[in-house]
């Protein structure tokens, strides 16, 4: 068992490293006691199993248990961490208020921090949190490129207006990275009663000036009703009051299609309008509007409800009414406020203009003045200024022979203080020197249209110089981002003349030459000889009549060349023999019969048959019976008899070819 | 005066037998010399008094298509790279000359099926494929041959072997003899031509072709060539001076 454990725990480890992140406090805990061999028995691994199934099952039932399991997380991975931090974490995110306790007629300022070893960390989109209303107040970005490595850390900051006094609490704040969840913890906050001073002074005169005007009212207004595409407009809510609301307002934003919105933490103040003292609550919304055209912004609504003071309810009852009910709702609305946006001029835009627009400086710097070869160093190039910063694309980097590039890093700082969106956009970008030498890094530079001056500017930056020191031969960058192609195009043109060492001519197309012809046709006259071979054998082999008729002279002038060389060795025995074989070999084979049955009685009938003159018959009989007669007795013959013999022989072989062709 | 005449006409004569008794790879370097002066008419002609001497190559092709592109004629540089191309359709310079003149020729993408027709018939060049089919053809006879006489297995196998092979080349020789042979090509060698609706200066312009565009013949007829634009399925007639056969 414990061996068994022993193999197990490195594939634990490994599933646990990539499930922490999104499981539960206890599983991790229950998984670590585990791993860490605490409890290396039946009963801790079927608990883990357990566990973790749990979680999975928790994780997919519904989102409120997946925020307690993340919150559970959150505080078990610290836990870990004070234990000695065995994981490695990659995202880390933290909540904090400005103070724990606020009067409602304040403002809660809420900032999240999101830092990790990662460029591309999320945007936090904030959900709506229950008795407050929610304004961003900009974010900042940090980002730092140490050896290849980024890491950056992200503040958003939030206004969190109170609606209700009482004990709250800020939820857990969740966002996907990376198929992971984070989450920030939750923060509790107290919200009390208003101190006396301050606002409610408005409300201890609530005498006759009040019938001058309206007491109640909201405006809508913007900065400028035309404007380019990307321009800043600044909308502005303005809730004018001069009595006491009876609950806290419900104020809906218009519908800003058409434009990017930043919108600010609403500001309270006290000013006269009219001749009459209000208390102003202002909203400022700045737009940037994303194409060319006319464009309506529907009207902005609030709902409250108001002590009522209309003469003709003015009677005891209505008093206690109004006491009890909570005075009159009013839904208010501002008037739809129409802006015309103009495309920005087509004259004088520079090439490497990208839509920005407003009031920017760029900047640069190199993290360091010397470097070797193939050490990286970083380009951070800083564009600052007014305007919609959030769209503002990476200045296009020239082409450095001498260096690589590789993939460029944003960061992002925007304040809306000062009623414009200002901040700044750093784009780091990791260079790596190729050759050694003082370098300068020349042609940087960003176009941006100005509104106020109503033209494009462009703005070049000095070269920034490096000097670069031959580094150790061999060493590569150990980033392993892809590299800039290192062959660059110039002038592309057509492939130089060929320069042939010897002179090889053409000559036409083979099939013009007639010797190409005859010696294709020549196999085709070989296949058919081939062919017919081939067809005249199997005839042969399949005739065997056939093949001995045809094959009988050859086979009896064999035999008579024999008895020509016995004659000429004057043996007579043999000599009488072979010419004897000769000759009854041939009739068989003529007539398809056995040699060995052929006797005079049998030649001459069948002979007869086949036309062959009597004559003939005779002399062959006698040449055969001359034949048996010396084979049989052993006396001598002359050689002049022999040759004889062998010349009738040869003599009648001729005679039979004649009369025996083939019918 | 008429002494100045005659030594030029000497000279003149001495200079033409010269070049004639020159070999033809002396002459094929003379021009590129010249070619590498910037004078490309000279070198033009250089390269043309060889190929009037049928002393043909795929080097003086495509080295005369190069000159006429410097003398800026992409559509008869194209006409001698296509040439040459026939003959030596592995040659990467050419391949990449063609491309290149297609591509600043704006010339659009091929169907895919013509892509692929290329691609087969340009695997070698014809007279190579013409020899391995034959000698393909050769040892295929051998090899039945022997089979019908000896009846040997290890022939039989031998013929199959030969006769699959002789298939395929036989094939791809089909598709080239096809393409380059019974297909006929030419390209537009002065530009804009207007393709009229009908042969004849009468009939209305149909559309216009710029140089170097790539066009197949259909029909002749007279002093006007029936021409389809096979990637646009455009048919039209266009008077002969406007083309040139590749």
């Amino acid at each position: 068992m414990i061996a068994a454990t022993t193999m197990f725990k490195p594939l634990t480890k490994y599933l646990l490293k990539s499930v922490e992140k999104t499981l539960s406090g206890r599983l991790c805990l229950s998984a670590k006691a585990f791993v860490e061999g605490e409890e290396c028995n039946d009963e801790a691994i079927s608990r883990f199993m357990t566990e973790s199934q749990d979680c999975f099952t928790l994780r997919v039932r519904n989102d409120r248990a997946l925020l307690r399991v993340f919150h559970l997380t959150l505080l078990s991975l610290l836990l870990l961490f004070a234990c000695g931090g065995v994981f490695a974490q990659d995202i880390a995110v933290t909540a904090s208020v400005n103070s724990n306790v606020i009067a409602i007629n304040e403002q809660l300022e809420l900032n999240i921090i999101i830092s990790g070893n990662a460029s591309d960390l999320p945007n936090l989109e904030l959900p709506q949190i229950a008795n407050f209303t929610a304004y961003s107040a900009g974010r900042s970005q940090n980002t730092s490129i140490i050896n290849g490595q980024v890491s950056s850390s992200v503040a958003f900051r939030y206004a969190l207006v109170p609606q209700n006094t009482g004990k709250f609490t800020i939820p857990a704040l969740s966002f996907q990275y990376k198929n992971n969840t984070y989450a920030t913890q939750p923060v509790n906050v107290e919200v009390v009663a208003a101190s006396s001073s301050g606002p409610q002074a408005a409300n201890a005169a609530p005498g006759a000036a009040r019938r001058n005007g309206k007491d109640i009212f909201i405006t809508a207004s913007v900065d400028k009703t035309s404007a380019y595409v990307n321009e800043q407009i600044t909308y502005t809510f303005k809730f004018f009051r001069r009595i006491r609301l009876l609950s806290n307002p419900q104020y809906s934003p218009p519908d800003f299609s058409g434009f990017w919105t930043e919108d600010t933490p609403p500001k309270n103040y006290f000013a006269a309008y009219e001749g009459s003292q209000y208390q102003i609550s202002e909203i400022k919304i700045f737009l940037f509007a994303t194409k060319p055209g006319k464009f309506t912004i529907s009207p902005a609504t609030l709902q409250c409800s108001v002590e009522d003071f209309s003469p003709a309810d003015i009677s005891a009852d209505s008093f206690f009414m109004n006491f009890f009910s909570g005075g009159k709702a009013q839904t208010l609305r501002t008037n739809p406020v129409t802006v015309s946006i103009k495309p920005l001029p087509e004259n004088g835009r520079p090439d490497d203009f990208t839509g920005s627009v407003g009031r920017y400086e760029l900047s640069a710097e190199l993290d360091r003045k010397t470097a070797a070869v193939n050490d990286p160093v970083t380009l951070s190039l800083k564009v600052s200024g007014s305007g919609n910063i959030k769209t503002i694309s990476e200045p296009k980097l020239p082409s450095w022979p001498d260096f690589r590039k590789y993939e460029t890093v944003s960061s992002l700082n925007i304040a809306k203080d000062k009623g414009e969106v200002s901040g700044s956009k750093t784009f780091k970008t990791v260079i790596v020197p190729m050759t050694p030498g003082d370098k300068n890094l020349s042609g940087l530079s960003f176009s941006f249209f100005d509104p106020a001056k109503n033209k494009y500017i462009k703005l070049r930056l000095p070269a920034l110089s490096l000097s670069v020191k031959p580094g150790a031969p061999g060493q590569a960058p150990q980033n392993s981002q892809p590299a800039e192609s290192t062959v660059k195009l110039v002038n592309r043109d057509i492939r130089y003349l060929k320069t042939p060492a010897k002179w090889h001519e053409y000559s036409g197309p083979l099939y013009k030459n007639p010797w190409f012809i005859i010696l294709n046709i020549l196999p085709l006259l070989g296949l058919a000889a081939a062919f017919f071979t081939a067809s005249y054998r199997d005839k042969l082999s399949g005739d065997t009549a056939l093949a001995r008729h045809l094959g009988a002279s050859a086979a009896a002038r064999k035999y008579l060349k024999q008895a020509a060389s016995l004659l000429s060795e004057d043996k007579s025995g043999e000599f009488y023999c072979a010419i004897s074989r000769a000759l009854l070999e041939y009739i068989a084979d003529k007539t398809n019969l056995s040699a060995e049955g052929l006797t005079g009685a049998a030649i001459t009938d069948i002979l007869s048959k086949r036309n062959i003159s009597a004559e003939t018959i005779n002399i062959i009989i006698t040449v055969l019976g001359e034949c048996d007669l010396v084979r049989f007795s052993p006396s001598r013959v002359s050689l002049e008899t022999m040759s004889k013999t062998y010349e009738s022989a040869g003599r009648l072989i001729d005679m039979l070819e004649k009369g025996l062709k083939k019918k | 005066m008429k002494t100045l005449f005659l030594a030029f006409f000497i000279a003149a004569s001495a200079f033409a037998s010269l070049s004639a008794r020159e070999s033809p790879l002396e002459r094929f370097k003379m021009a590129g010399d010249t070619y590498a002066k910037n004078d490309f008419e000279a070198a033009k002609t250089l390269y043309e008094s060889l190929l009037a001497e049928n002393r043909v190559n795929a080097e003086l092709l495509y080295n005369l298509g190069n000159t006429y592109f410097r003398l800026g004629r992409p559509g008869k540089a194209l006409v001698y790279f296509e040439r040459a191309s026939r003959l030596a359709p592995n040659d990467s310079d050419i391949r990449q000359n063609i491309s290149f003149l297609r591509q600043t020729i704006r010339e659009p993408e091929e169907p895919f099926g013509s892509v692929v027709i290329n691609l087969l018939s340009g695997v070698m060049p014809l007279n190579t494929l013409l020899l391995i089919t034959s000698v393909l053809f050769f040892i295929t006879s051998l090899t039945f041959a022997l089979f019908m006489l000896k009846k040997k297995r290890a022939a039989l196998y031998g013929a199959i072997g030969a006769t699959s092979l002789l298939i395929l080349s036989g094939g791809l020789l089909a598709v080239k003899i096809e393409h380059e042979i019974l297909s006929r090509w030419a390209i537009v060698i002065s530009g804009p031509a207007e393709v009229r609706n009908g042969p004849g200066a009468l009939n209305s312009v149909g559309f216009s072709l710029s140089e170097g565009r790539k066009v197949q013949i259909l029909s002749k007829n007279n002093e006007w060539f029936a021409i389809s634009l096979n990637t646009e399925g455009f048919k039209g007639w266009l008077e002969k001076k406007y083309l040139e056969e590749i």
